[in-house]
């Protein structure tokens, strides 16, 4: 190979990711703006589904605006484990485990972590999602509905978090607890219930997905803080149903749970009726998660509801807004150069060309495509 | 059943805020334990203008992740004639164990009402704040579970606040954000009241540059930075909300505002 061109290839394999992140910032630098490093972590989010009825205009307004994820991340990725029995960290399955990696939970940290803690260091604390969710049957079909707060301790990590999560095209899941919790172990039942209806060649069935939730969350004796709420039609009907975090469940006409789930029970227990109409349990459900939003300190903002009938879901994102933020009693715009600067260096674009290579981007509103991923159309 | 496992803390204990874990004894020993403070929530703020002191607090309580009412003030005017404390010119404000917070209200009011029995003229912001301080430290190994501002007008008429630890401790300050959601609000009125981290803009370079120095607010300002402080924790902090009930204290006696803040 020539030296030259081994040398593209190097830096082509080592460096372009920095690289156009650099031009970036340099670009934003010499247009006089100010350069941020802005690394964002890759959506979990699933794309659009086709029989799926987005219902209400502003739901994916802010998530489609913002720019796309880059493609890097600063976080570290963590090694996987090896040679470590899967199923349990205490009991010996075997003596002499072949060293592969294996599928699952890495659990080398745990006897480290365990010292730790015993030493008094605090366990790391996860956002939970101290809830509000709900779900109603109605003649022909299903409704769910959560509130949109998510907290850490008393904080409020998020104001508008999405507790309503995809499972199947006529199957979705609201969840309450350790957020990480509920949006992993219905983003695994999700892939393989989807790998289920493959290989029958039939519609999922929201009793599969309950069993393999339960299955999956009575493994993990309750380590997987999960609570849900699962709703569904399918061939046999419309079902709703709820699963612990230990794997008990039940199948009711009505449910609630999380930090919430009294104040929305009383709602349910006050007003629900046999043979509701659709508007009438989407109503009933928007009441009982407004029931908790103003008497759950856990529990806050909006209402989101999904009405799932034989025909399509519709998903209502934001259905209700009552706790709108009022304007400022003053502007706290800081005038150009109140926060110190101890010195500052202007690189030209002429002097940066001799390194990178700078494109003028004509739009202002449209950030710079660096590398754009192939994605089968 | 969901009741069960609501995921909410245990009611029957202390609220989370209070770093108090149960110790499980290595040997299996039952350990048993009385703990006699709870968290009620909430936050209060106070800022000493040149002529004017505001106090200010949310009217929510809370135990762990419930309400015990929308409507439950934090502020309470010390002195002056009667159970309606006519004529006062100082106000106590407590954050913390409410029920802590009430007894020392309670035991200021009627020493503040004695001294003016006794010796025939109010007392001042002055002696009022540190007899307070001697209240707290009296009940140093079973404190007074509450952080206390105590603001007035000193003998000059110039704004006085005070603030103070639940042992005693305590200073004089141009502001102060106590409770729940202080470690949000400080910040914002380190910035906005004292001008922290805020310089002359061209007025030097690198270490020379200039920076911008306190001047006393006027009272209109220093109500909407109070007002912004509120709204802007309620947003981020669930055991603030509800209600925001204001003192303002001027030559001319206590003013009192209530404007209403978020429910969620």
């Amino acid at each position: 190979m020539f030296p030259s061109a081994s040398k593209g290839a190097k830096t082509k394999k080592h460096g372009v990711g920095g690289w156009i992140q650099s031009i970036c910032y340099l670009v934003a630098a010499w247009l006089g703006e100010t350069v941020r490093p802005s690394f964002e972590l890759p959506a979990l989010r699933q794309p659009p589904l086709p029989s799926l009825d987005r219902g209400h205009p502003n739901h994916s307004s802010s998530d489609d605006k913002r720019p796309r994820p880059r493609l890097q991340s600063t976080i570290p990725l963590r090694r996987r484990s090896i040679a470590r029995p899967r199923v349990s960290p205490h009991k010996h399955t075997h003596t002499s485990a072949p060293s592969i990696t294996m599928a699952g939970f890495d659990f080398s940290n745990h006897n480290r972590n365990a010292a730790l803690h015993a030493q008094g260091v605090p366990l790391p604390k996860a956002t939970s999602t101290g809830t509000t969710i709900v779900g109603c049957l109605f003649d022909g079909g299903v409704v769910i509905a959560a509130d949109t707060r998510a907290t850490s301790g008393p904080i409020v990590a998020d104001k508008n978090c999405e507790k309503l999560h995809y499972i199947a095209p006529q199957i979705w899941c609201a969840g309450a607890g350790t957020a990480a919790d509920t949006e992993f172990t219905t983003a695994i039942i999700s892939s393989n219930l989807e790998l289920h209806a493959l290989s029958t060649g039939r519609k999922p069935r929201v009793v599969t997905c309950m069993t393999m939730l339960k299955q999956h969350l009575f493994r993990y004796q309750g380590h997987i803080g999960a609570y849900l709420v699962i709703a569904g039609v399918d061939p046999t009907g419309s079902h709703l149903f709820t699963v612990h975090a230990h794997g008990s469940t039940d199948k009711l006409p009505y449910v609630t749970m999380g930090s919430g789930s009294l104040a929305a029970m009383s709602v349910f227990e006050t007003q629900w009726q046999r043979n509701l109409s659709r508007e009438k349990a989407v109503e009933l459900c928007a009441e009982a998660i407004e029931a908790g939003i103003w008497n759950d300190l856990g529990s806050g903002s909006n209402v989101d509801v999904a009405v799932i009938t034989e025909e399509k879901t519709t998903l209502m994102r934001n259905f209700r807004t009552p706790n709108k933020r009022g304007a400022k009693a003053r502007n706290y715009k800081f005038e150009r150069g109140t926060t110190a600067v101890l010195n500052e260096k202007i690189i030209t674009k002429e002097e940066i060309s001799k390194y990178v290579t700078v494109h003028e981007l004509q739009d202002d509103s449209v950030t710079a495509t660096a590398e754009t991923m192939d994605v089968d159309s | 059943m969901a009741a069960i496992f609501s995921g909410a803390p245990p009611q029957g204990g202390p609220g989370y805020s209070f770093t108090q874990t149960p110790t499980a004894v290595p040997s299996g020993e039952r350990q048993h334990g009385f703990y006699p403070y709870t968290d009620n929530g909430g936050s209060t703020l106070g800022i000493s203008g040149a002529d004017f002191t505001i106090l200010a607090g949310d009217t929510r309580s809370t135990s762990g992740y419930n309400i015990n009412t929308r409507y439950a003030p934090k502020l309470f005017k010390i002195g002056g004639e009667g159970p309606d404390n006519k004529g006062a010119r100082i106000v106590l404000s407590v954050v913390g164990f409410a029920a802590d917070g009430d007894a020392l209200k309670e035991r200021l009011d009627t020493i503040v009402k004695m001294y003016k029995y006794q010796h025939g003229k109010p007392m001042t912001v002055t002696a009022c704040a540190q007899r307070l301080s001697h209240i707290l430290y009296n009940k140093r190994f079973f404190p007074y579970y509450v952080h206390a501002i105590l603001g007035g007008l000193d003998e000059e008429g110039k704004g006085a606040l005070y603030s103070y630890d639940p042992v005693g401790s305590y200073e004089r300050e141009q502001c102060r954000a106590a409770g729940a959601a202080s470690s949000l609000i400080m910040p914002f009125l380190d910035n906005q009241v004292n001008f922290k981290n805020q310089y002359m803009p061209g007025s030097g370079t690198g270490h020379n540059l200039k920076t911008k120095e306190a001047t006393p607010l006027s009272r209109g300002h220093v109500e909407d930075l109070v007002r912004d402080a509120f709204t802007s924790a309620v947003e981020r902090h669930i055991e603030v909300g509800d209600g925001l009930q204001m003192m303002i204290l001027t030559k001319d006696g206590i003013q009192e505002t209530y404007t209403s803040l978020k429910k969620d």
